[in-house]
């Protein structure tokens, strides 16, 4: 095999960022839920799902005008975290953590067999933005797909990233994450600052499983793995730290793309959750989580 | 059972276990004997009653769920704790005593036993690392484990089969003969699981049991009582895991076969699942739960999509009627409906 | 204490309760043949076309009047396209539904897994998985029906060597299908002259395969063979031109399917693939016997199920064909039923022409693979 070392470099910087931003997506997700409710949810990947699934079928299928479906793919994200807000929450106010994350996993098999009832559990995909046609730089090539990946998912993240910073609702939101007790008593709607966590995070899912369904294909059953990958992403950069999620989400894509080029395809995986295990070990609140930063933080998982 | 921190670090002592006959420990031990005892006539009887048939298969199947579902229902019923390592012990237990019996040619009941030694060795290690999280960061880091033991059983070819699998590992011999039917698997399966039930009843309300349950409630007169809790912690852990590393390798000599699949993280999700049904601290409900499981399986065949659907909102409407379980649920509303008819 | 035993046993009553009326017997008469199908998960395309078959096969034979005046009669189940889910369908078929034969399964994974429990219970079986695993080593009553790895491999190298190939690159899923035809892969490169230059393994899971076809475009490969089954030869075909691979890009028998091609869209133009006759169909010369055959089973699926059919369906015509027609001569009697389907001669199916004897429980050989590329959309027959 020859070498070519700014090509080389040029194909990881680009395939970190691509997979990164995908992972990126979903764990900020999972922290902005987290951090709002202490929730770990596992049915995070479902919103990629329902968003990448409903696309392909009424734009890839039903020929439907690509905006068109992308609004009804939102509106979908968006009742279902409403519905999974109430499972989480309202409806299981004392449950134990234990329980509630259990109520995530039903949710998100319950979502997964729907969607194969509707739908059903093969491929699907749909044409690119823009074409399949790559460019070249030297050696490395360039899909056009992956610099939609890269521009949506990086501008979906900073203005996620202005809203909580700038906007009344995002400081709300905060408050909530930091203390809610102490938000109640400000005035502070909490239950409303809880649904907006769920949709922006619902929201956020679904445009990820959108803009990379072209790519990487899309089908009911992928949404688990996802989650997977997203809350190790959100734990390893500090749970409930939206910018420790994307700096995880950053660093497993970072370690996955050197493990495929340097090594093999099949062994990916093994440095990423021995990294996980490592930062869990040494640095328990993650890369960037401080003691007190990360809302609630239950030591025993059958109460609540 | 409720009992006062008081009570628990009264017991919590090391010689507690040897106390005088009268005391709860031992009181605690006839019952569960009792029970256990009972509850194993009942299911020897039962091939005797109904004869031998397709559902004898079909119990099997609930013993080898019910195994890890015990083991970590003990491990989170005492220290609060969820771990998501234990597909990954089955998937040890049974990889372990597969390639032992097949490859080194070791008769499978000390192929199971040295398989539990690589468990004890591996959970013992895994632990003493990863026990020092808690909650979902110790979730996370089990999860990660997990994962891990997938990965180098999918790419240890020469090894496991790959993501083949093991085939034709050999069915348990007892000397004078091989165990292959539902019925003598039953014969074999039962006892061992009814019997490894009635241990863990007894952990649970040893004084172990009690340092745990002091120990999840954050008691800080532990140390200057001079018990060092991480490792009652890894110990619980370490049998906590054996459970699930018996099962994984009772399941290899019964079906025959085991691939990746067989302890993956959807396993692991499972038996978490399982735990719910059950209750996250009754030993008694991780066999209801894997007896409601292993019939949803068994009576869902056929479409997968509706038992995903059923399963799914099942979890869900449970966890929200019953937030501590099926069992216990069923239990506390039978408890109201009798005090109420009695009062 | 006793009142837990008590609710136990009345637990574990109810459980046995509900599992014998499960069981209940069914006509006494009627000819049972299990059929153990993937019906979820990203394989079911291949099963729901399988099951669709055998519904229209089963109804037609009936409305005949079955086999010698007994009915036939099929159970269907999911396997999920899960060994262990796999294994214990087949418990059932043969424990509790008692079925006479076995038509299935159709995933490599799970046809090596269900061998064992088949084979002690002696219940025929035709498998309807494409790999040679499924019956190697053989066993008394196990056969096999589609096209497999083997022959497959071999005809894609015979192809090769024709073209002036030698070095290729070869990348396959690490599953049974992947491995199943990895193996094969390596066995037949030295006799056929073929250099592996370049061999990893990717998983299903995979989300971008980019590097790793980057790798392929700077080995010195002169084409390159994917094997694997379900959604990825969707992605590796998408990924193949992304990276802008310009070395033919060859799939396993797995690929032939039109979910592929929807998949893949204009990126699968040019691509190759090697497989059964099935796929030609219609543009098959009119001097092949297997022409007939085929058009008008196309023609009936088409018309009963208003989809295309798939080689998976194909498969399980042929099986049912294969095990009616020797069930007809012997009866159910495994003993005698056996012999009957070791005695199959020039069966002429959609598959291919099946001839299996008592060494040979494959049935096929490399004159029934085609070399396919993709035209316009369509699996044409490039050799």
């Amino acid at each position: 095999m020859t070498s070519n070392i700014p090509a080389d470099l040029i194909q990881i910087v680009m395939t970190t960022l691509t997979v990164g931003c995908m992972y990126a997506l979903v764990a900020v997700g999972v922290a902005l839920i987290y951090s709002a409710t202490g929730v770990i949810n596992f049915a995070q990947g479902e919103f990629v799902m329902l968003g990448g699934m409903t696309v392909a079928s009424l734009y890839g299928q039903h020929d439907w005008p690509l905006a068109a479906a992308i609004a009804v793919a939102l509106v979908v994200a968006l009742i279902y975290s409403a519905v999974l807000m109430l499972l989480t929450t309202a409806f299981a106010a004392r449950m134990s953590l234990i329980g509630v994350l259990i109520i995530t996993i039903g949710a998100s098999i319950a979502t997964q067999g729907v969607a194969a009832w509707i739908w059903d559990s093969d491929t699907h995909r749909f044409a690119p933005f823009s074409g399949d046609e790559p460019f070249r730089i030297l050696d490395a090539t360039i899909t056009p797909q992956a610099l939609w990946i890269i521009g949506i998912g990086g501008v979906s993240i900073m203005l996620l990233l202005w809203f909580i910073r700038s906007t009344m609702m995002g400081k709300a939101m905060r408050a909530c994450a930091l203390d809610r007790a102490a938000a109640t008593m400000v005035g502070i709607p909490v239950r409303w600052t809880i649904l907006m966590s769920f949709v922006l995070s619902g929201m956020l899912c679904a445009v990820g499983g959108i803009v990379t369904t072209p790519l990487t294909t899309i089908d009911a059953n992928g949404g688990m793995l996802l989650a997977i990958k997203g809350f190790s992403a959100a734990m390893l950069g500090g749970m409930g730290n939206i910018g420790g999620a994307l700096l995880g989400a950053l660093l497993i894509a970072f370690v996955e793309t050197l493990a495929v080029t340097f090594s093999s395809s099949a062994f990916k995986e093994l440095p990423t959750f021995t990294i996980i295990i490592l930062v869990l070990l040494f640095m328990p609140r993650g890369l960037l989580g401080r003691r007190g930063e990360t809302g609630l933080h239950h030591e025993d998982l059958t109460q609540r | 059972m409720k009992t006062s921190l008081s009570d628990n670090l009264a017991a919590a002592g090391p010689a507690s276990a040897a106390s005088s006959a009268s005391s709860p420990f031992n009181r605690e031990l006839r019952r569960h004997t009792l029970s256990a005892g009972a509850f194993l006539a009942v299911m020897l009887l039962v091939p005797a009653v109904f004869g031998t048939g397709y559902y004898l298969n079909t119990l099997n199947f609930v013993a080898l769920l019910a195994l890890p579902t015990l083991g970590l229902s003990l491990l989170s019923g005492l220290s609060g704790q969820l771990a998501i390592s234990h597909g990954a012990f089955f998937a040890l237990g049974a990889y372990g005593s597969a390639i032992l019996s097949t490859n080194l040619g070791i008769t499978p009941l000390l192929s199971t036993v040295l398989a539990q030694v690589i468990v004890v060795l591996i959970a013992a290690a895994i632990g003493s690392v990863v026990l020092r999280l808690r909650s979902h960061y110790l979730a996370i880091a089990t999860l990660s484990f997990a994962i891990i033991v997938e990965l180098l059983i999918e790419e240890a070819r020469s090894l496991t089969g790959g993501m083949q699998g093991m085939l034709g590992i050999p069915p348990i011999d007892v000397g004078f003969m091989e165990l292959t039917s539902d019925l003598e698997i039953y014969l074999l399966y039962w006892p061992i699981t009814i019997v490894m039930l009635w241990f863990a009843l007894n952990i649970s309300s040893s004084g172990v049991g009690r340092v745990l349950r002091a120990v999840r409630e954050g008691e800080p007169v532990l140390g200057s009582l001079g018990i060092h809790a991480p490792r009652y912690k890894i110990g619980i852990y370490i049998l906590s895991s054996i459970y699930a590393g018996v099962g994984g390798s009772l399941y290899a000599h019964f079906v025959g076969f085991v691939t990746p699949a067989t302890g993956s993280i959807m396993f692991a999700i499972e038996i978490i699942m399982v735990l719910a049904l059950g209750g996250f601290d009754r030993l008694w409900g991780a066999l209801v739960g894997a007896a409601l499981m292993t019939l949803l399986n068994e009576y869902a065949l056929g479409f997968a999509d509706f038992k995903r659907i059923i399963l799914g909102v099942g979890l869900i409407v449970i966890m929200l009627v019953f937030p501590r379980g099926l069992l216990p649920g069923l239990i506390d509303t039978a408890r109201h409906w009798f005090a109420r008819r009695a009062g | 204490m006793t009142f837990k035993g008590i609710r136990l046993a009345a637990t574990a009553a109810s459980v046995i309760a509900m599992t014998v009326v499960g069981g209940a017997a069914l006509a006494a008469d009627a000819i049972k043949i299990g059929a153990p199908l993937i019906l979820s998960g990203p394989g079911a395309f291949a099963g729901e076309a399988s099951k669709q078959t055998l519904e229209l096969l089963v109804k037609e034979l009936n409305a005949k009047g079955g086999i010698d005046g007994r009915q036939v009669e099929m159970i269907y189940y999911d396997t999920e396209g899960k060994p262990d889910i796999a294994v214990r369908v087949i418990n059932r078929l043969v424990k509790s539904d008692g079925v006479d034969a076995v038509l299935g399964p159709i995933a490599s994974w799970e046809a090596v897994a269900v061998r064992q429990v088949l084979d002690r219970a002696g219940v025929p079986t035709l498998m309807l998985s494409a790999t040679r695993a499924s019956v190697d080593p053989q066993t008394a009553c196990m056969f096999k029906l589609p096209v497999d790895d083997a022959i497959v491999v071999s005809r894609i190298y015979k192809y090769l060597a024709e073209k002036g190939i030698r070095k290729v690159a070869v990348i396959s899923t690490s599953d049974g299908f992947g491995d199943g035809g990895h193996r094969e892969l390596e066995a037949q490169a030295e006799a056929a002259g073929i250099e592996i230059v370049f061999d990893e393994r990717f998983s299903m899971e995979d989300t971008d395969l980019a590097p790793l076809l980057n790798k392929v475009n700077r080995s010195e490969a002169e084409a390159l063979i994917n094997w694997s089954s379900s959604r990825a030869p969707v992605i590796v075909t998408n990924t193949y031109r992304q990276v802008g691979l310009d070395i033919p890009l060859i799939h396993s028998h797995a690929a032939l399917s039109p979910a592929v091609l929807a998949g893949a869209g204009e990126n699968a133009e040019g691509m190759f693939a090697a497989g059964a006759k099935f796929e030609a169909g219609p543009n098959l010369p009119d001097s092949d016997p297997q022409k007939p055959v085929i058009v008008d089973y196309r023609k009936t699926y088409e018309e009963a199920v208003g989809k295309e059919p798939n080689q998976f369906g194909a498969g399980a015509f042929d099986a049912f064909k294969v095990l009616t027609a020797a069930i007809a001569k012997a009866g159910t009697d495994p003993e005698a039923l056996c012999p009957a389907i070791e005695e199959t001669r020039d069966y002429v199916g959609l598959g291919g022409i099946y001839t299996y004897s008592p060494t040979d429980h494959a049935g096929l050989g490399t004159d029934s693979v085609l070399i396919y590329q993709v035209e316009s959309g369509h699996w044409q027959a490039a050799d």
